[in-house]
């Protein structure tokens, strides 16, 4: 008898201290993984919101400036074997600088670390300071070239370069980074290299490379123009 | 006349008064603890939104910069473009060897007396073999003398050295 009634007297309190503990274990929980589950969301956007942020300001930097070289690159390192190209450089210097070539052979691609390169032979004759000033000149052309081998041979009258030398070129990049991927802008050492192609002898003709919207998921974004 | 407190129940039905304190504790500690779950909850309800909103003008932003990003996808096709072709070209920049020792040789004509003329040079990436040759002796001295000094090659070696009567000095040298 005396046993019901402590359960008649104690038995709600109780009861009502188990469900208050029971709410702050499972309501409480659920409560808290809300809270902190859209706050590690919001952190995650606001990571991305300033890596987009950035990304925008390296394109719009980049908008009238760096995106402009890209045909003077392209050029420099073209997508194709550009033997005809370099020929005509080859022949247009050597005409500046008063040189007569013979002998000239053209070799197998070699393809090394994604740059494939031809290497043409020929040899060249004219007076020592023409044929000096002719080798040098190589080296400011494009198609970007170098040279594999020399040899000179002069007299007092002539002077005679065998020349082995090396032209690249390298496919097209097949895909650019997705929308939220970052970018970054050219390091000096890039834009001194820049620099450099951009500053090379342009042939008469080239290859132009145009941009295209991309395809879904941003693959195969380049194509030859016409 | 004092109260008197009458109790008509039989004692056995009567709880103690400790345990009726209790009771009422625990009831009381109950009841507080809930208000105090209600404010937590209701705070946490309050930061779940405000963080919700938040989050939901981050990602308009969010979404506003990719729409941004790819009104400017041309821009970034010719930036990736370009990087692809700097960092190719950059490596053949880099490894132009034959370049470097054509260049010296150029300034190494450019001092050479008129008693002198280059014979011979063959150049590879390693090394440069110049053959010289001298009509009279104190032009290839002076030249020779210029070359050390010039330190456009930080190792010569004399490979030869040699004289004809009939047509005058001759000077190989392998320089680094």
């Amino acid at each position: 008898m005396r046993s019901s009634i402590l359960i008649k007297t104690l038995g709600i309190p109780a009861l009502l201290g188990i469900i208050v503990i029971l709410m702050y274990i499972f309501a409480g929980q659920f409560i808290y993984q809300k809270v902190t589950g859209v706050r590690d969301q919001q952190e995650l956007s606001k990571q991305e919101e300033q890596n987009l942020r950035l990304k925008l300001a390296v394109l719009n930097d980049t908008q009238n400036t760096v995106a402009g070289f890209s045909e003077d690159v392209v050029i420099a390192l073209p997508q194709s074997n550009p033997t005809l190209v370099a020929f005509s450089q080859i022949k247009n210097i050597a005409l500046q600088n008063q040189i007569l070539l013979s002998n000239m052979n053209v070799g197998a691609e070699i393809v090394d670390a994604g740059v494939s390169k031809v290497i043409m032979s020929f040899d060249a004759d004219g007076n020592t300071a023409a044929l000096i000033a002719f080798l040098r000149a190589l080296e400011s052309i494009a198609p970007i070239n170098k040279l594999e081998k020399l040899k000179v041979t002069a007299s007092a009258e002539a002077a005679r370069a065998s020349v082995s030398i090396g032209f690249f070129w390298s496919a097209l990049p097949k895909q650019i980074t997705t929308v939220g991927e970052g970018v970054t802008t050219l390091t000096a050492d890039e834009q001194a290299t820049l620099q450099t192609l951009a500053g090379l002898t342009q042939p008469e003709f080239s290859e132009n490379v145009e941009a295209v919207p991309a395809t879904e998921g941003r693959a195969d974004p380049f194509t030859l123009g016409q | 006349m004092a109260k008197t407190n009458i109790n008509l129940l039989p004692q056995d039905l009567v709880g103690s008064a400790s345990i009726s304190k209790a009771a009422e504790l625990l009831k009381r500690v109950a009841i507080g603890l809930a208000a105090l779950f209600v404010i937590l909850a209701g705070l946490g309800l309050a930061l779940f939104l405000i963080f919700n909103s938040d989050l939901k003008r981050q990602q308009a932003s969010v979404d506003s910069l990719r729409a941004n990003i790819r009104n400017l996808e041309g821009v970034e096709q010719r930036l990736f473009l370009v990087k692809d072709r700097i960092q190719k070209a950059s490596g053949v920049i880099k490894s132009r060897k034959i370049e470097e020792k054509t260049a010296a040789l150029a300034r190494v004509l450019a001092f050479m007396p008129s008693g002198m003329s280059l014979t011979e040079a063959e150049l590879d990436v390693a090394k440069s073999k110049l053959a010289f040759s001298a009509t009279d002796s104190s032009s290839l001295a002076s030249f020779l003398a210029q070359l050390v000094s010039s330190g456009i090659y930080k190792e010569m070696t004399l490979k030869n050295f040699s004289f004809i009567p009939t047509s005058g000095f001759l000077v190989i040298i392998e320089a680094i």
